[in-house]
């Protein structure tokens, strides 16, 4: 699989002058294309190991190059291998465009300098390189690189297992701050205070197993990372200066501090890591989707846990699929401006939407199916398996459950996802979508069937579905 | 009091629904003894408990089972499914309700659980008795591994937990069926019922009704007295009118064709019919009798056959001879079905019933976990159950991403446990309440540690069968369910790699005691 690095559009002075207005807005920079889950969590990971003194910022006005200019400073100062080792890529990568790439045989014409230093290390720890053979190497490879976001050049993201062993790519890492603007939502309340804590906890702890793995084989960070308090990640990170953060940071903080308390009801810590991830993608993706210019959001966006496109689900997915275009139309119209109202779009030529960047996120996250859009395929929401245990533990306090209806509006006003079966003549009109109630009715059935397969909800008599986590 | 033929053509054709509309006569003919309609009447005699809230799903016989209990000492509300007043029903139910708590008088309920539901979402914010009342009633509608001792003043019995389909309800069914009164039936019509009453006078044909039942019981589906009183209606009637005397009788009119063609669309009832229709098995004597028209001189001394099947007809195509083959083999006594043991999961729900809470069952539970393990297509050995978990951002490459471990699970922590309705309603209910799943934990139950296991799911597993595949979400809940198990660490710092299944065997990576370097090993 090959990885599309953009670079910026057009850098002109006007583009770089549009990343305080995107920012202010939609909490991302809209110049970096192919965000993915593994780029996020290695942000993530990058700005938790500044703490506990992360660079100030300016909460008047955040400018993000400079902020994230000052995070590298930071991150060179205070930890100069930040950058993946050469030795962790060569154990990360088992084939570049030359080939397949081998420790287990000496080649004279290697085109890369870390596979030699890879093999150095095997020596080193393994005692030669030879015992080291391509099984073992594709079997390690795929478990440090899981999200295959590491390459023999530039991309340099391996599925981080904590604070220990992260990686860190300049055009996709932090530039976009999508980590940052999340970890800021988190540190803006109480509640995202003591989920960044927890989080921060398991982050450096190391005694999950693939933790153990990286430093089993010696590729871990060899730091002890402070113990830090909630109260010391009071604005350690930035909130965007535009409006309606401050109620999205309490939603945020409250989702994820359930998310994270999980891990005292045996959620392990890849499980909180992955949780995460999905919930910062949600959040952004749905902030850029219902966003517009001087209103509170107020769209929904249908939902449909379905991926068979059956006869039954024709209508309802078509119609999902509707929810997501016209949202995303709207926020491109909006974006664009008119008269005094100055654009948010990038470039003149070439354009990259910042629908485009959007529907990105929410793929990446796995909110989204087709989770590619290539051939011009027609996405809607439809979260995977794993998604939705996130909305479900993000939603639900642990060991509390909601009857179908609450969790439904909870999820409406959190998120703007759609999944009927609570007002859906309300819900009719905030999906701006005429006669939706019976497709509501029927996303509701599918989703219900969907939480009840993942054991997230039981359904009791009646077809009363009681949302519960799980946890009974 | 007799079933007359008019009201079970009603409710086979689906118009007897609202038992309120029917006749206390009517009402009468369909009661059947149940553990229930014991229950009821004992605590309206002995006033304990004092209250009874009957819920469950529409048709399971909430409203039946509370008009023709003997409720004198119980004032009986009927929820708003008995009345037509649209979204004023509600606030009525709720009037009538708090007046009568506030009378202190016994109550009756017959309620929805939706109903309940949006009952419970009226008062809850209110402090008074009939919030008490529903906030009591709702945590008594949830199930439990284990209830505390002592006794509550409400019972709440939820007959969607109540399996219809046990020996016991539908015997009683086709008794009472199979005794109705034909007096008002003419003609052909009055010989058709005759012989499906006959018919169904016979054991080895109701073993046939049996197994259909116990079909939709192995797949964990409810069917509600409603559903189960219109397919036990259609044996008898077939939808015949009782004036139709000048009916040609055909082969499809006898209780072996109806029990297969039984055509109400999306019952819980059609999957079983379809799995288990004699049709889909070869037969090949009753094949050559069609082909030699013998069909008549063979089928004509089966009970219940008798002037059903004319000499004159030609069987050979197709929808006759499908009906013949049903009839030949559910109408003769030395074909019966298969006899099938109860299912899996069926008897191991009837083996944990005799205690609540926590129990181990090392046999099972070690099975369930190795069906885990070959579902997950995760590595495991007898000894060694390696607590794996996946970490992996990227949800288009997850169910790639190979499993990592450091520890294992000991099989012997694990334990079973079922989901328990409260004791009152176990005795109301008899020894026919079913659970729609079962637990499997660690010992004493800790919450985020529990699986639930559906019927079909627990089959799967048990059965451990290689051409059952498990699908997204299972595999998701599995997973997850098995990295949260405690685990105890290897003492050798030993790391194993599975690269999921049908690929490459797992590894291990071990670090030496005595020179600190690594090595690298087949597991």
């Amino acid at each position: 699989m090959s990885v599309k690095i953009e670079h910026d559009v057009e850098d002109g002075d006007d583009n770089a002058a549009l990343d305080v207005p995107q920012y202010a807005e939609w909490g991302v920079v809209v110049q970096t294309k192919d965000v993915r889950a593994a780029h996020v969590a290695n942000g993530i990971m990058q700005l938790l190991r500044l703490m506990p003194s992360p660079p100030p910022w300016d909460r008047v006005r955040l400018e993000p190059a400079p902020y994230v200019k000052s995070i590298k400073t930071a991150l060179d100062i205070a930890l100069p291998s930040r950058r993946l080792s050469d030795e962790a890529r060569a154990l990360s990568v088992c084939k570049s465009q030359a080939g397949p790439i081998r420790l287990d045989e000496p080649s004279t014409d290697d085109s890369f300098k870390f596979v030699e230093k890879g093999r150095a290390h095997l020596d080193r720890v393994f005692g030669t390189a030879s015992v080291f053979s391509e099984a073992a190497h594709h079997a390690i490879a795929d478990a440090l690189n899981a999200d295959r976001r590491v390459m023999a050049s530039i991309a340099s993201d391996p599925t981080t297992t904590g604070l220990a062993f992260a990686g860190f790519t300049d055009t996709h890492t932090l530039k976009g701050m999508h980590a940052a603007t999340f970890l800021g939502l988190l540190c803006a309340s109480p509640a995202g205070r003591d989920a960044t804590m927890r989080l921060y906890d398991a982050a450096r702890s190391t005694d999950d197993p693939h933790s153990s793995l990286v430093c089993a084989l010696d590729l871990a960070e060899k730091k002890v990372w402070p113990q830090i308090s909630s109260p010391a990640f009071e604005g350690a990170f930035p909130v965007p200066p535009g409006k309606d953060w401050s109620a999205l940071a309490v939603t945020a903080g409250a989702m994820a501090s359930n998310i994270t308390r999980r891990q005292e009801h045996g959620a392990t810590k890849a499980e909180t890591l992955m949780s995460l991830v999905d919930l910062a993608l949600l959040t952004l993706a749905t902030r850029m989707l219902r966003w517009e210019r001087d209103c509170s959001p107020s769209r929904l966006l249908l939902t449909l846990c379905s991926r068979r496109k059956t006869t039954g689900l024709q209508q309802a997915i078509a119609r999902a699929q509707e929810s997501l275009r016209r949202a995303r139309l709207d926020l491109d119209h909006e974006a664009r401006g008119d008269g005094p109202v100055k654009t948010l779009i990038r470039g003149k030529k070439n354009k990259y939407l910042p629908s485009v960047h959007a529907a990105h996120l929410a793929a990446a996250g796995g909110w989204l199916f087709p989770l590619n859009a290539h051939g011009g395929a027609q996405q809607y929401f439809c979260p995977g398996p794993r998604q939705l245990v996130t909305l479900a533990h993000a939603v639900l306090p642990p060991g509390d459950e909601m009857p179908w209806p609450e969790f439904v509006a909870t999820a409406e006003r959190a998120f703007g996802l759609a999944l009927g079966g609570s007002d859906d003549g309300q819900a009719e009109v905030a999906l701006r979508m005429g006669g939706a109630a019976a497709t509501l009715r029927e996303a509701a059935r599918t989703n219900q069937e969907q939480f009840v397969a993942l054991g997230l909800a039981r359904r009791e008599s009646d077809n009363v579905v009681i949302v519960d986590g799980g946890a009974r | 009091v007799r079933l007359s033929y008019d009201l079970l053509l009603d409710l086979c054709r689906g118009r007897a629904l609202v038992v309120e509309q029917l006749t206390p006569q009517d009402r009468e003919a369909l009661r059947l003894e149940t553990p229930l309609t014991r229950f009821i009447d004992e605590a309206a005699r002995s006033g304990k408990p004092r209250h009874i809230v009957l819920t469950g799903n529409a048709g399971d016989g909430k409203t039946f089972a509370a008009l023709t209990s003997q409720t004198q000492a119980l004032s009986l509300v009927l929820d708003a499914s008995a009345h037509h007043s649209g979204g004023a029903a509600l606030s009525g139910l709720t009037e009538e309700l708090a007046r009568r708590l506030a009378a202190n008088e016994r109550l009756l309920v017959a309620i929805n659980r939706g109903q309940l539901e949006r009952l419970a979402e009226t008062v809850k914010a209110q402090a008074t008795p009939l919030a008490r009342f529903v906030a009591d009633v709702r945590a008594q509608a949830v199930l439990h591994d284990t209830w505390p001792p002592g006794e509550s003043e409400i019972a709440v019995v939820d007959l969607g937990l109540c399996d219809w389909t046990s020996d016991e309800v539908v015997d009683a069914m086709l008794h009472k069926a199979a005794g109705v009164d034909l007096s008002s039936v003419q003609g052909n019509a009055r010989i058709a019922a005759e012989r499906a009453c006959e018919a169904l006078g016979h054991d080895h044909v109701r073993r046939w009704v049996r197994a259909v039942l116990a079909g939709v019981r192995g797949e964990g589906r409810h069917v509600t007295m409603r559903q189960l009183w219109s397919f036990v209606a259609f044996l008898v009637t077939g939808g015949i009118r009782g004036d139709d005397a000048a009916r040609t009788l055909r082969a499809e009119d006898s209780v072996g064709a109806r029990i297969f063609s039984y055509d109400a669309r999306r019952t819980p009832l059609e999957t079983a019919c379809t799995s288990l229709d004699p049709v889909r098995s070869p037969q090949p004597d009753i094949t050559r009798w069609l082909l030699n028209d013998e069909v008549s001189d063979r089928l004509a001394a089966l009970p219940g056959l008798s002037g059903l099947v004319p000499a004159s007809s030609r069987y050979r195509d197709g929808t006759a001879g499908v009906a013949v083959a049903r009839a030949a083999v559910v109408h003769d006594r030395s074909q019966p079905p298969e006899d099938k043991a109860a299912d899996n999961f069926t008897a191991l729900v009837a083996q944990l019933a005799i205690k609540s809470g926590w129990q181990p069952s090392p046999g099972v539970t070690q099975r369930l976990l190795k069906g885990i393990y070959q579902s997950l297509g995760l590595w495991c050995a007898d000894s060694a159950y390696p607590a794996w978990q996946i970490l992996c951002y990227d949800s288009a490459l997850y169910e790639r991403a190979p499993a990592v471990t450091t520890g294992e699970v000991s099989p012997s922590i694990l334990a079973l446990a079922l989901p328990r309705p409260p004791p009152a309603a176990e005795q109301a209910l008899g020894k026919t309440w079913r659970p729609p799943y079962i637990w499997m934990g660690v010992a004493g139950g800790a919450e985020g540690v529990r699986l639930r296991l559906p019927p079909r799911l627990f089959n799967v597993l048990y059965d451990a069968d290689p051409s059952a595949e498990i699908d997204r979400s299972d595999a998701l809940v599995l997973g997850r369910w098995l990295s949260r198990l405690p685990a105890a660490p290897r003492p050798s710092r030993a790391i194993f790699i599975s690269r999921g299944p049908k690929r490459a065997r797992p590894l291990s990576v071990v670090q030496d005691d005595i020179s600190q370097r690594l090595r690298i090993e087949d597991v």
